[in-house]
């Protein structure tokens, strides 16, 4: 349908949004519900979709994990402060970028082809993931890029 | 999106501020036509701070934010430096010539650490959630509108973990579901995740980002009370064995204003540093262990699902977890075509959303007259009334932002001294954001409890931080009417002036 994410913001106009809730079941980590939602049926296979979200819920993980690395960096801010953060990322921004990198590659491979958007969780607030279907309308379309992939987090 | 895309927004924009500002600017007739209007126009792009919707203020270009009420936290401020400039200016030399120099720089070490963390903790972002754009409102409100039939939709969800069934609340002011352990400050208008409590003394809310800062501040605070304590208290009696007790007060009498300040700050300090080094230990926040949300008394199988079993674990996750970043990005730059949040009226809209904009100020309106009435009738019905009180919706009034304030229930009050009920209405009111006539009591009923609640949060005899910082965290599960008719602006000043002397009456209780 079409051919590359430019197109879709130029041809298309939104038609609904679909928005993939969160997974309380183990606690407040982040992790989103993998249940395919019923509007994307006749849009995507179940198994990229799932794919995607199991992906993403791996990325969250890693960013939360607690275990040596991050008590290695906990100390280490703490003896300094909290100052080393001036020059150096903490590890939860450094996988934030990747997500952001991994969104940007699956909406230009998988989803802008078949008229779909993800929006980086991020700019939800971590509270859902917001994927924006868009109809082709033709040469009339004004489209409305209610969501920016490449997610920037100033800071 | 492409330069001209941009540029027909922007001007949307503007047709959009001109019209909401009322009849004095007549709206160009064709709107795609770039059209300024005087006075109205602002071309430099806005840092999402300036919008932001909580009671917080924003210092810095938005790089430092706190709560409203910041008079306590310069009084801590005021304190510390206070009694540490004393200490390094009249004992210090005393004891670095008669005993060691390590002494002073002992203490100035640890006084940069209390300082940088109470920065820290009072400047940085507790874990604020942001509101939800309209179209998430609307897609929950759906969710929960099309789950019950007759009965009144639940606003709540249940989620099982680790076997514990918690229940998920619906926030109405931030229209999310509230994440587990998160909570809303009703002091700073916003969700905070894991939200421990709201402490003047810092100036902020303590949530899930700035725990850890919070924690180190009142603990290295502790050792630095303690450690200027004994201290002064050395150097008096070497002074008064070389030139007696009185001569030695006389000399320094700075030592007796240090000495009097330390003695109640450690009560205090240490006494908190204590509970929360256990509240650490077992994994709970301040707002849980007051509900005792985990405590066996309420259940034989009730056991806490976020803690690691572990005492060591739990401590190494609350203080050296990782730091997750803050979720409402204040210093981003605005840019068009963005959702705006659900509280927000002005500009920023594109085509889809531009009817619902502006179909928000007029249930703004609405709301805050919805609002009113209900205060109204809660005021004929006996304050302590435990039943929830369902009110139909107005005639004649839009309701489709859910009219939350159609409905009231009086919540359990969770502290019987903060006349829980009553607060629960202010809070319900408050929460459809109506800044009109409530506002204004909101603000008197808290000036009452903000000035009791100003004394140190932790007490001399219980070591617990003051309960009624927490007074407003419930929300109530309210019953909700079906939606109604169109607005008619005619009835609206009568209701005006009705709810006025309901307010009065109300507030002469």
């Amino acid at each position: 349908m079409f051919h590359n994410l430019q197109e879709l913001r130029h041809s298309a106009s939104l038609a609904n949004k679909v928005f993939i809730q969160r997974d309380y079941s183990e606690g407040t980590t982040c992790k989103f519900q993998t249940k395919f939602p019923s509007e994307l049926e006749s849009r995507i296979e179940r198994t990229l979709f799932e794919d995607t979200v199991k992906t993403l819920n791996n990325y969250y993980a890693e960013a939360e994990k607690i275990g040596g690395q991050s008590y290695l960096e906990g100390c280490l801010a703490c003896a300094t402060a909290y100052l080393i953060f001036l020059c150096m990322e903490t590890r939860y921004e450094k996988v934030l970028k990747k997500i952001a990198k991994y969104i940007q590659e699956q909406n230009e491979k998988i989803y802008a082809p078949r008229g779909l958007l993800i929006t980086d969780p991020i700019e939800r607030g971590m509270r859902v993931i917001e994927i924006s279907i868009y109809e082709d309308r033709g040469s009339s379309g004004s489209s409305s890029g209610s969501s920016s992939v490449s997610g920037s987090t100033a800071r | 999106m492409s330069q001209i895309q941009h540029a027909a927004l922007d001007q949307q924009v503007q047709y959009n501020q001109i019209c909401t500002r009322g009849g004095s600017c007549s709206p160009p007739a064709d709107c795609s036509e770039p059209a300024p209007c005087p006075g109205h126009r602002s071309r430099s792009p806005r840092r999402k701070w300036q919008v932001f919707p909580g009671r917080n203020r924003f210092y810095c270009d938005g790089r430092i934010m706190m709560a409203r009420q910041t008079g306590v936290f310069y009084l801590t401020l005021v304190l510390i430096l206070l009694t540490c400039g004393l200490f390094f200016t009249f004992d210090c030399p005393f004891l670095a010539s008669n005993l060691t120099p390590a002494i002073p720089a002992v203490g100035g070490v640890l006084f940069i650490f209390v300082m940088g963390m109470l920065f820290r903790a009072s400047f940085s972002d507790p874990g604020i959630l942001p509101r939800a754009t309209p179209d998430e409102a609307a897609d929950l409100e759906r969710q929960i509108d099309s789950a019950g039939c007759s009965r009144p939709p639940p606003r709540t969800r249940e989620v099982l973990i680790n076997g514990q069934t918690v229940k998920l609340k619906y926030c109405f002011t931030c229209k999310i579901f509230r994440p587990p352990r998160a909570s809303h400050c009703s002091l700073c208008d916003n969700c905070v995740e894991r939200f421990d409590h709201h402490c003047p003394w810092v100036g902020n809310c303590v949530g899930r980002r700035n725990y850890r800062f919070f924690y180190l501040f009142i603990l290295s605070l502790s050792l630095l009370t303690v450690f200027i304590f004994a201290f002064v208290i050395t150097h008096v009696i070497l002074r008064s064995n070389q030139t007696g007790f009185l001569s030695a007060l006389k000399d320094s009498p700075a030592s007796v204003l240090e000495v009097v300040v330390c003695f109640f700050s450690v009560w205090s300090i240490v006494g908190l540093s204590g509970f929360h080094t256990y509240l650490i230990s077992s994994n709970q926040t301040t707002n849980e262990d007051i509900k005792g949300s985990w405590s066996t008394k309420r259940g034989k199988d009730n056991y806490n699902p976020y803690s690691y079993g572990n005492i060591l674990t739990n401590c190494c996750a609350a203080l050296c977890g990782p730091l997750p970043p803050s979720l409402i990005d204040r210093r981003g730059l605005i840019q068009s075509g963005m959702p705006q949040t659900v509280s927000q009226s002005n500009g920023t809209s594109n085509s889809s959303y531009a009817s619902t904009q502006l179909h928000s100020n007029t249930c703004d309106q609405d709301q805050c007259i919805q609002s009113t009435k209900f205060v109204l009738q809660a005021a004929a019905t006996p304050l302590l009334h435990s039943d929830p009180v369902v009110l139909a919706p107005l005639p004649g009034k839009t309701a489709t932002l859910g009219g939350p304030c159609a409905y009231l229930a009086p919540a359990q009050p969770s502290l019987p001294s903060c006349g829980g009920d009553v607060l629960t209405l202010r809070d319900a009111a408050v929460d459809s954001r109506c800044h009109h006539h409530l506002h204004l009591h909101h603000h008197h009923h808290h000036h009452h409890f903000v000035s009791p609640e100003e004394t140190p949060c932790a007490t001399p005899q219980g070591a617990l931080p003051c309960p009624a910082h927490l007074h407003l965290h419930h929300q109530p599960h309210p019953a909700i009417p079906s939606p109604a008719a169109l607005y008619d602006p005619a009835s609206q000043d009568t209701l005006h002036e009705d709810s006025v002397r309901g307010l009065v009456k109300l507030s002469s209780v």
